[in-house]
């Protein structure tokens, strides 16, 4: 009867408290956000190599058009598709699998990813095929080799890419680029265009893997949720940017006219360079299109570039960063003195010069603020890695026969990820203020969808400055200083919150 | 113990200077190339239309254009060291060294170097005073205002300074570096009237360097705070400002000194959009208009000179730490 008394007791004290509901919804919320933009940076990113390989093969004897482009493309995503189903199917079953070896399986996937470069490029693929293609194979391999072996062999490899790209500029060959398709008869060259595309399909295989991490991740956003929830001015960032992506997902349904007049339309000197009125709410520009649809329809492209840039960004600094802290020696020293390089390449020169000579695209100013914005990420993220080397858990993992990759991503990566987190958030604004700069000096294509740097430009170029139209050029700047700062707020509490030293007594 | 310890930092020393020329040596390889892989081939760009086919290929063969890239790039070396960097396309013909340096450079290194000066006493005194007053409403008001001053696009706070200060208020001129068509009676009259030009791209370029200096400066200086050194500073009864000014900022000032080198290229970038924005002639502006009108020479010349001003003050910046900082032995 007492026994059972206190029992009860005992069990009452041990129900855990009641966790306020807005953490489950921050944190459910966050995995299903971090979800879907994963599922829809993938499906990009596999569309746009697809698209890219196709269109560089594409000049082989006219063979691949503009009609076999897109099919090629379908099939890649048709097969995607395929891979992701069954990669899922793998994933709710075959559960083992990527619990016990995930490792080993990336290790096989970049076998052949290597293998493959040989057929986008001969030159840089037999080369890089020659070296990582026997690391990757089997590491192992390299303890049998004595160190005057390694080194012939490193520096051989470092020779003959010297001689290739020697005998190059001599001989105006391009031998490192030299696409296989190119010497194949038009039917094979098809086929091999075809296989690289395939190539990306099996990083399908690791999603599963991925979001279920993400969703084994939530104890730590609820933690992180639990401090941030105090700090006004993180929640402050955190509702501007909020309300800055409701707008731009909902662009179509806010803004009362499209970004540009129909095509075709017959142009009305009245509605020309209009001050605000109930039927513009910011007037009208030099073309008569409305100026407050075509700053709402701006936020999408700002926010996109600003996102995509930053996360190509972090990816490029992260997976170089991790390669040469891990690895150390010739390798690090490599990285870090390209890196070093970029660090000292002059920005706005740089990118003003690549958008002059390759277009203007959006894909182009993505790729010129994500190329010449990585080195900060690899910097931090190698110092980061060299420090985790050297712990005892890389050690004990070591003992119980886990392989370099299955170390790198399973306990350096995760490691790393609250700096790759605060990197990438501070990059988002580094990336939509240099959109906004090389778009304000018109370097972008200035015709398509605007940014918000684009009717900036227009305003400047119509000297909206000296005809006192003030609502032409303050309100796309209040919205890029609003957008910069909610994530400067973010990442400035965040950092409070992460790192406790900085926190401070909160009362 | 002292010998060992110079001589290991005379080989630090070395090493750095090894890896600086290495990285200004692939710096000046890639700057050669990234002009020749370029689509638009520089002789069209040099010569343009409507010349005859004899004339065309006597300037082709004048310029170098038609030798094998091995031998461009030898003469390139050798004329780079020779000090020469060509003539720009549209600056009539203009020696590309003459081009940069002539005033444009000056110009250029007046504006960013008070700009750098006012941002970082500013910065840093707001800052080490930000961090002594923590968490109360001095700390987040001024944390709050330089955070937005972060978050501000260069070239729309320039805007802003040129629509009310020159514009509205007509307390600034426009544009230019000098009154155009004044003949200025002395030299101080001269001087008043650049300054006064100067204010408005100097106030902007402030404001956007500013805000990194004083994060930077609070939050090392709330890390020195938790130093053992300071509490034995306080425990030996220094003055709350001298332990400050003396301990505190002497110490949080290395992350500064590395911080404004690896950042070079942005400020650099910074102060180019406010030359365009104000229309101060120097090399932002020299920039924009040679991409615009493909002047391949003074970009190369530009685009060197910028990187070697970069390398040299990360190499600076290293030195200095081993100077400033006796903890560190290599």
């Amino acid at each position: 009867m007492n026994e059972n008394i206190i029992d009860r007791k005992d069990s009452i004290e041990m129900i855990p408290e009641k966790k306020p509901i807005h953490l489950r919804i921050v944190s459910i919320g966050a995995f299903i956000l971090l979800t879907l933009v994963l599922l829809v940076v993938m499906d990009m990113l596999i569309v746009a190599l697809a698209e890219n390989l196709a269109i560089s093969h594409a000049g082989i004897g006219g063979l691949v058009t503009d009609d076999p482009v897109s099919t090629y493309v379908l099939a890649i995503r048709a097969s995607a598709i395929v891979c992701l189903a069954i990669s899922i199917w793998f994933g709710l079953l075959g559960e083992r699998m990527y619990l016990h070896r995930p490792g080993r399986i990336l290790q096989k996937l970049l076998t052949i990813m290597v293998c493959a470069l040989a057929f986008v490029m001969l030159g840089i693929g037999v080369g890089l095929l020659l070296t990582f293609g026997i690391f990757f194979w089997n590491p192992k391999q390299f303890v049998d080799w004595k160190i005057r072996n390694l080194k012939i062999y490193r520096f051989g490899f470092v020779g003959i890419i010297l001689a290739i790209m020697l005998s190059e500029m001599v001989f105006g060959q391009p031998f490192l680029t030299l696409t296989l398709s190119s010497i194949l008869t038009p039917a094979g060259a098809w086929a091999v265009s075809l296989f690289p595309g395939f190539l990306v399909i099996p990083l399908y295989l690791f999603l599963p893997k991925v979001i279920r991490d993400i969703w084994n991740m939530r104890p730590s956003v609820e933690n992180f949720w639990k401090e941030f929830v105090y700090h006004p001015m993180g929640m402050l960032g955190l509702a501007i940017i909020g309300s800055i992506v409701f707008v731009a997902v909902f662009a179509p349904y806010i803004a009362p006219y499209y970004w540009e007049n129909p095509p075709g339309a017959p142009i009305n000197l009245d509605e020309l360079l209009q001050p605000p009125s109930a039927e513009h709410i910011l007037g009208t520009n030099h073309r008569g299109q409305d100026i407050f649809s075509r700053i709402i329809y701006g936020s999408q492209i700002s926010l996109m570039i600003g996102f995509v840039a930053s996360v190509v960004a972090v990816f490029l600094g992260t997976t170089v960063g991790l390669i040469a802290g891990y690895y150390g020696g010739i390798l690090d020293v490599i990285l870090m003195r390209i890196t070093d390089v970029f660090l000292c390449l002059p920005t706005l020169p740089l990118m003003l010069i690549f958008l002059m000579l390759f277009g203007q695209g959006l894909q182009n100013v993505i790729i010129v603020i994500a190329i010449l914005g990585w080195t900060g990420t690899a910097r931090m993220v190698r110092s980061e890695a060299l420090s985790l080397r050297e712990q005892p858990l890389t050690e004990a993992a070591h003992a119980l026969g886990a392989s370099d990759g299955y170390i790198l991503i399973h306990h350096i990566l995760p490691n790393t990820l609250p700096l790759i987190l605060a990197n990438m958030i501070l990059g988002v604004v580094t990336a939509i203020l240099s959109e906004a700069g090389i778009a304000f000096l018109g370097f972008v294509d200035i015709h398509g969808q605007p940014s918000w740097g684009i009717v900036l430009h227009w305003a400047w170029k119509n000297a909206a400055l000296l005809a006192n139209k003030w609502w032409w050029f303050i309100p796309p700047g209040v919205l890029i200083m609003l957008t910069t700062l909610g994530f400067v707020f973010i990442s400035h509490t965040a950092d409070k919150v992460v790192n406790p030293r900085l926190r401070g007594r909160r009362s | 113990m002292s010998t060992g310890k110079s001589t290991s930092a005379w080989r630090y020393i070395g090493q750095r200077v090894v890896q600086t020329i290495i990285i200004w040596f692939i710096i000046i390889t890639l700057n050669f190339i990234i002009f020749r892989v370029m689509p638009g081939d520089p002789r069209q760009a040099l010569i343009g239309e409507g010349l005859s086919p004899e004339l065309r290929i006597s300037v082709i063969e004048r310029f170098g254009l038609d030798k094998p890239m091995i031998e461009q790039y030898w003469l390139y070396l050798v004329n780079l060291f020779r000090g020469d960097l060509g003539y720009s396309f549209s600056h009539f013909g203009e020696p590309v060294i003459e081009t940069i340096f002539a005033f444009r450079f000056m110009n250029t290194f007046v504006l960013m170097g008070a700009a750098l000066v006012l941002s970082i006493i500013i910065g840093m005194a707001v800052g080490v005073f930000a961090a002594a007053k923590r968490d109360t409403i001095v700390d987040t008001g001024s944390t709050v205002t330089f955070l937005i001053a972060y978050a501000l696009p260069v070239f729309w706070i320039g805007i802003l300074i040129l629509y009310y200060m020159g514009f509205l208020w007509d307390l600034l001129p426009i544009a230019g570096t000098i009154t155009r068509g004044y003949n200025h009676v002395n030299i101080i009259d001269y001087i008043f009237d650049y300054t006064h030009h100067m204010i408005g791209p100097l106030i902007v370029l402030t404001l956007s360097f500013i805000g990194g200096f004083y994060l930077i400066m609070r939050d090392t200086v709330l890390d020195v705070f938790t130093q053992d050194y300071i509490l034995a500073a306080r425990a030996k009864g220094l003055k709350e400002r001298t332990i400050l000014y003396g301990h505190a900022m002497r110490n949080a000032m290395l992350p500064m000194v590395s911080v404004i080198a690896v950042n070079m290229p942005y400020l650099i970038s910074g102060a180019m959009m406010t030359e365009y924005v104000f229309s101060w002639s120097g090399l932002g502006l020299l920039t924009y208009n040679a991409v615009l009108s493909v002047d391949y020479p003074v970009l190369q010349g530009v685009f060197l000179f910028l990187a070697t001003i970069a390398v040299l003050s990360n190499f600076a910046a290293d030195i200095l730490y081993l100077y400033l900082d006796p903890r560190i032995r290599y």
